[in-house]
Formats: structure tokens, C-alpha cells, sequence
């Protein structure tokens, strides 16, 4: 019986460390997100007071090549758009691994309880 | 030697326990927060640093011959051509062409926003040190009563 519930805990266990990793690895997603998207907000910011004349340049490998403005505002709103979604897509990724950790802790501390439980009845006979 | 067994009541094993999770993750929170800070106050020096250089940036300068960096230790003789207008990197790969003027403008209002920045931090900074330091006093306070009571 004991061997029974520690086998179940373990694998438990095992789950539950995975759904921890996958759960840190989501929230350093989401930060390098965070990121981008206040990047990308500042340059909006920036190219939407400049005037209509102005010039724009994109760093693509080692150069400088040149863009209209107007290009360059639908370039970032693209891609303003684009992070927003991914977002919204780790959000919701990061609440279900949550959700299912929690799950696993739970059920661990169910085990433990029933293993407690099954020990102290192993005393008692 | 005689070994004492202090007993803890669960209770009381579970509220250390808690309040050691919580100063932990106090202690967390201020280590990012202040490393916030000092990625902040690079960005801060950086973009006053700029500002200063352009402030001599003059028209004076058109034409005068200068040294250009090829690596950090060698370099090439050039020629101001246009002494007006500089190239700023705007973030995410966006370069823009403004003169000397609305660049330096640009500068004080990224600097302006940075320091808000910092403040917002700062006041983060404030709020763990005082629960880490709350914590800190809650668990000491537990240690003594449960301690002295027992030995």
C-alpha cells in the first residue's frame, strides 16, 4: 500500500516539476514580450510626431536602408499587433500550466496525507 | 551533550514557514528592482551623455576635419559634411534623420521618462524593504517567544 502511494507521488512529483519548468520558461517569454512591446510602443510614439518629410531608416544586418515614414508607422503597428496576440496567447498559457501545477501540488498533498495516514496504521497492527 | 528538542505546534511551524516564503520572495523582488535601477540609471547616463555631445554640435562645424573611430583603436581622418541633421536610434531597429535641435529635444524627453521610470522603481524599492524588514521582525519575534518558552 505505502509503496503503492509513494510510486503515485513520485510520478506526481515528476509532473509537477515539469509544469514548474514549463511555467518559468513562459514567464521569461512573456517579460522578452513585455519588452518588445514597450520598445516597439516608444518607436510609435516617436515616429507618429515626426513630420511627414522625415527621414526614416531600418537596420537590416549592417545597414541603413531607408523607408517612408508612413511605411515604417504600418511596419510597427504590424508589429505592435502581432506582440499584442502572442500576449494574450502566453497569458493564457501561463494560466493553464498554473492551473494544472496546482492540480499536481494538490494531489501530492493528498499522497502524503494517505501515506501518513497508511504508515500510522502499519504501527497500530 | 544533551540534545533539546524544541517542539513547535503545527501552527506555529506553518506561520514560519510562510513567513519564510514571503521574505524570500521580498528579497527576490528587491534583487530585480534593483538591478531595474541600474539598467535605468545606464539608460539615464547614456541618453544625458548624448544630449551633452550635441550641444556641440554647432554649424561652426560643417567642413572641419575629424578622427573616426574604424575600432577602438584606430582610425581614419574624415570631414563633417552635415553638421545639421544626426541619425537616432529610435528602438527596434529604427533609425531617424532630425536636426541637431529636435535631437537634442529628443534626449531631454527620453531622460524625462526615464527618471519617471526610476521613480516608479524607486518606490517599489521602498515597499520590499519594509516588508522584507516587517517579515524579518515577525519571524524573530516567533523564534523568542516560542523558543524561551520551551527551553
Amino acid at each position: 500500500m505505502a509503496e503503492e502511494i509513494q510510486k503515485q507521488m513520485q510520478s506526481e512529483f515528476d509532473s509537477f516539476k515539469a509544469m514548474q519548468k514549463e511555467y518559468v520558461k513562459l514567464v521569461l517569454q512573456r517579460q522578452q514580450l513585455d519588452a518588445q512591446m514597450n520598445e516597439n510602443t516608444a518607436v510609435k510614439k516617436e515616429l507618429d510626431i515626426m513630420k511627414d518629410d522625415a527621414d526614416v531608416f531600418k537596420l537590416i544586418g549592417p545597414v541603413l536602408i531607408k523607408q517612408e515614414l508612413d511605411e515604417a508607422k504600418q511596419n510597427v503597428s504590424k508589429r505592435l499587433d502581432y506582440i499584442n496576440g502572442e500576449l494574450k496567447r502566453i497569458d493564457d498559457l501561463i494560466s493553464s500550466t498554473e492551473s494544472k501545477r496546482e492540480g499536481h501540488k494538490q494531489k501530492i498533498e493528498k499522497l502524503q496525507k494517505q501515506l501518513q495516514e497508511s504508515k500510522a496504521k502499519m504501527m497500530m497492527s | 551533550m544533551e540534545e533539546k528538542k524544541i517542539q513547535l505546534d503545527f501552527q506555529t511551524y506553518q506561520e514560519i514557514e510562510n513567513l519564510t516564503a514571503v521574505k524570500d520572495q521580498s528579497e527576490k523582488d528587491l534583487k530585480t528592482l534593483q538591478s531595474s535601477m541600474e539598467y535605468l540609471d545606464i539608460a539615464q547616463k547614456k541618453l544625458t551623455g548624448s544630449q551633452h555631445v550635441l550641444e556641440k554640435v554647432t554649424p561652426e562645424m560643417n567642413g572641419k576635419e575629424i578622427l573616426v573611430p574604424l575600432t577602438g583603436s584606430m582610425y581614419v581622418y574624415g570631414k563633417i559634411a552635415d553638421s545639421d541633421n544626426v541619425l537616432i536610434d529610435v528602438g527596434a531597429a529604427y533609425y531617424v534623420q532630425k536636426d541637431v535641435n529636435s535631437a537634442i529635444d529628443y534626449f531631454k524627453r527620453k531622460s524625462i521618462f526615464v527618471n519617471e521610470q526610476m521613480m516608479k522603481v524607486e518606490k517599489y524599492i521602498v515597499t520590499a524593504e519594509t516588508k522584507q524588514r516587517e517579515t524579518e521582525m515577525k519571524l524573530q519575534e516567533i523564534f523568542e517567544n516560542k523558543l524561551s518558552v520551551k527551553q
